[in-house]
């Protein structure tokens, strides 16, 4: 570890912590129909977005309307997604006449279901993908389809942290707020000013913008690669024992795919999706290509879910609640990056030959599946902030951290999008541990839980209780199928032992925090995984937000109970402190032994010699 | 318009009646209007610059 390394993280959280207050005040004035800078230019928007659309925004909904709204406009964008896909070889800014998605002629092969798990992948905000969008998707799948996902799930994610906020705010009330007005606002004043200033500072630093055709280069030394052999149509050629017959071709040029990235990149950041225009994602020269754009990634990840622990305080009126609960995300934050950064700046001593010392030339410590340009400490701190906020962009690979370092990524999906999170997702994923945490601190004083004011009964723990149990139910499940099926789970694997369990591990806890990330060295690109993962990233979201809404709607209708001495304060050091402690049992009771079996051991076995 | 058809228009509709067509019809439209929207963001800038010198 370096002192530079060092105060790089710190000048990091320094800028999140200096922008969250503007940032939620800014959003608290958006949700409440306040007045803003930007209303001149998005007013007259907004209200033509309305007038097309037959919305009355001045009409409220019940938690169970803003459900159903919620629903069905994810189910509609999800079908017009899966259907861009499906169709794309027909449809223009196609001009590398790529294939439909999940057609014999795409690069995905035949039906593997992966148009599907893309469709879901987006509309979940997790941006899970099992293709190389690159040779796959065309610039009209990735702008109208992709790139549209990322703003309306990201703008849902806002919209329901919101009216879980305006649940915990108003009294007596059956209503939660409208659920087309949020999200309108949420993409409007929120999300696209930012994506269209932070594209501009992209290109500013050589990320690429244009719809022209990939260009072709030309290698100034041939390579010799060894390719499988195929027949005349096409069909790899297999030898009596099954294997592939292999040919040695010669490669003289090199494709440089390009398209409209940088557009895209700011919402993929921004709107913590993740997904990336290629497969390299933020470890790509064409998407990431200076230490301040990875700055400037890192801060859009963290950005707007900051902010919004000053919008909880500013619209329940408890400033210093918002505050704690930031301090709480902060205190996570903080304990995963220091893991991350000393285990692989420690390296890796089964990589014999390898200098891992910190000199002029050399970043030290575990470099491989890094890139020169950002070393050990933006990688550590990238791979934190990208699995504490569920964005699931990448700048370095996963699979390649030593165990802990691995284990760091993998841990802060296992809690369940509470350290920032999704834009909005943390922050209504983190609540559900706050109700959870009155709940037990009421108990540990034999009274009736309060949380700001409102008396949390039994409904209320039953609908936190849910989700807290769902998410582990689905990952769990999936990963032990997985795990024991040779045919179909353990066949797709490139490492086997504890570093396979990791894999399959990661991909759906990946899948269930809607992440997105990969830990990489698993072939998920088959029926099975796309079809489950898919599944996987849809129970994640909408079997967190329906309990989620219905807390709210619950909450909405309750009277204010003025506070007593038996009140336990959330706006102290000891609440944040209770809260940690919270998240961190409920996913250490849950996660601990499936984490004992993959990086752990691995850990392990690693200091004694052996690697997978 | 008779009186008949006219409950047949979302507008005409009583307020209890038109809440559950309002949300399809505003999930088909919202979806469709927020595409162009992104889709004028994604396009704002495009071929102004090129890709950097190789």
């Amino acid at each position: 570890m370096t002192a530079n390394g060092w105060l790089q993280i710190l000048f990091f959280f320094a800028l999140i912590l200096v922008v969250t207050k503007p940032l939620g005040v800014f959003m608290a004035h958006v949700f409440n129909r306040e007045k803003t800078f930007l209303d001149p230019v998005l007013r007259p928007v907004e209200r033509l977005i309305y007038k097309l659309t037959g919305v009355d925004e001045k009409r409220e909904m019940r938690w169970t309307e803003y459900a159903v709204a919620m629903l069905l406009f994810s189910a509609v964008s999800m079908l017009v997604l899966y259907l861009i896909q499906r169709l794309q070889g027909h449809l223009p800014f196609n001009p590398q006449h790529l294939a439909g998605v999940d057609s014999s002629g795409s690069s995905t092969g035949s039906f593997v279901g992966s148009a599907f798990n893309t469709a879901a992948s987006f509309t979940t905000n997790t941006n899970w993908q099992s293709y190389v969008p690159e040779t796959t998707m065309s610039y009209l799948t990735q702008m109208a389809g992709l790139a549209y996902h990322n703003f309306t799930s990201a703008a849902v994610g806002i919209a329901l942290a919101i009216a879980f906020i305006r649940g915990i705010a108003r009294r007596e009330m059956q209503t939660i707020g409208n659920f087309w007005v949020d999200t309108v606002r949420a993409m409007l004043w929120v999300l696209l000013p930012f994506c269209i200033v932070g594209a501009l500072l992209l290109v500013s630093q050589g990320v690429v913008q244009n719809l022209k055709p990939y260009d072709t280069a030309q290698l100034v030394e041939a390579q010799s690669v060894e390719v499988d052999k195929k027949d005349a149509d096409g069909n790899v050629i297999n030898k009596v024992d099954g294997q592939p017959v292999k040919e040695t071709q010669t490669i003289t040029t090199q494709t440089i795919a390009q398209g409209p990235v940088a557009s895209q990149e700011a919402i993929k950041m921004w709107g913590t999706n993740g997904g990336g225009f290629f497969n390299a994602n933020s470890a790509h020269p064409f998407e990431n290509p200076t230490p301040f754009s990875n700055l400037l990634q890192m801060f859009a990840i963290f950005a707007v879910s900051a902010g919004l622990t000053y919008t909880l305080g500013r619209l329940t009126g408890s400033q210093k609640h918002g505050w704690a609960v930031f301090a709480a995300m902060a205190a996570l934050f903080v304990g995963g990056v220091v893991v991350a950064y000393w285990a692989e700046a420690r390296g890796n001593p089964l990589l014999a030959g390898a200098n891992q010392t910190v000199s002029a030339t050399q970043s030290g410590g575990n470099m491989e599946g890094k890139e020169v340009r950002f070393g050990i400490a933006n990688s550590a701190l990238f791979a934190t902030a990208t699995t504490d906020a569920s964005c699931g962009a990448v700048n370095a690979m996963h699979d390649s951290f030593t165990p802990l370092g691995g284990l760091v990524p993998l841990a802060n999906i296992m809690l369940s999008e509470t350290i920032f999170g999704g834009v909005g997702a943390g922050m209504y994923g983190i609540l559900i541990y706050v109700v959870l945490a009155v709940f037990i601190a009421g108990l540990m004083v034999g009274r009736t839980p309060e949380y700001l004011g409102k008396k949390i009964e039994s409904y209320d723990v039953k609908m936190a209780m849910l989700v807290a149990l769902v998410f582990p139910l689905v990952i769990l499940t999936f990963t032990a199928i997985a795990i024991v099926e040779p045919n179909f789970g353990t066949s797709q694997l490139n490492n086997v032992g504890p570093h396979g369990l990791s894999e399959i591990l990661y991909a759906y806890t990946s899948g269930a925090g809607n992440n997105g990330s990969a830990f990489a060295g698993i072939s998920a690109n088959t029926y099975w995984y796309n079809t489950t993962i898919g599944i996987t990233m849809l129970v994640g979201r909408f079997f967190m937000i329906i309990p989620m809404l219905a807390i709210a709607g619950n909450l909405a209708r309750k009277k204010i109970v003025p506070p007593s001495l038996g009140t336990f304060p959330v706006t102290t050091p000891l609440f944040s402190t209770l809260l940690v402690s919270v998240i961190v049992i409920v996913g250490a009771l849950t996660f601990f032994p499936a984490l004992s079996l993959g990086p752990i051991v691995e850990h392990l076995l690693m200091n004694a010699g052996k690697t997978f | 318009m008779s009186d008949e058809k006219k409950t047949l228009t979302l507008a005409a509709m009583p307020p209890d009646l038109r809440k559950v067509y309002d949300l399809p019809l505003q999930a088909l439209l919202v979806s469709g209007c927020a595409p162009s929207l992104v889709l004028w963001e994604q396009t704002a800038f495009q071929n102004s610059w090129g890709v950097a010198p190789l």
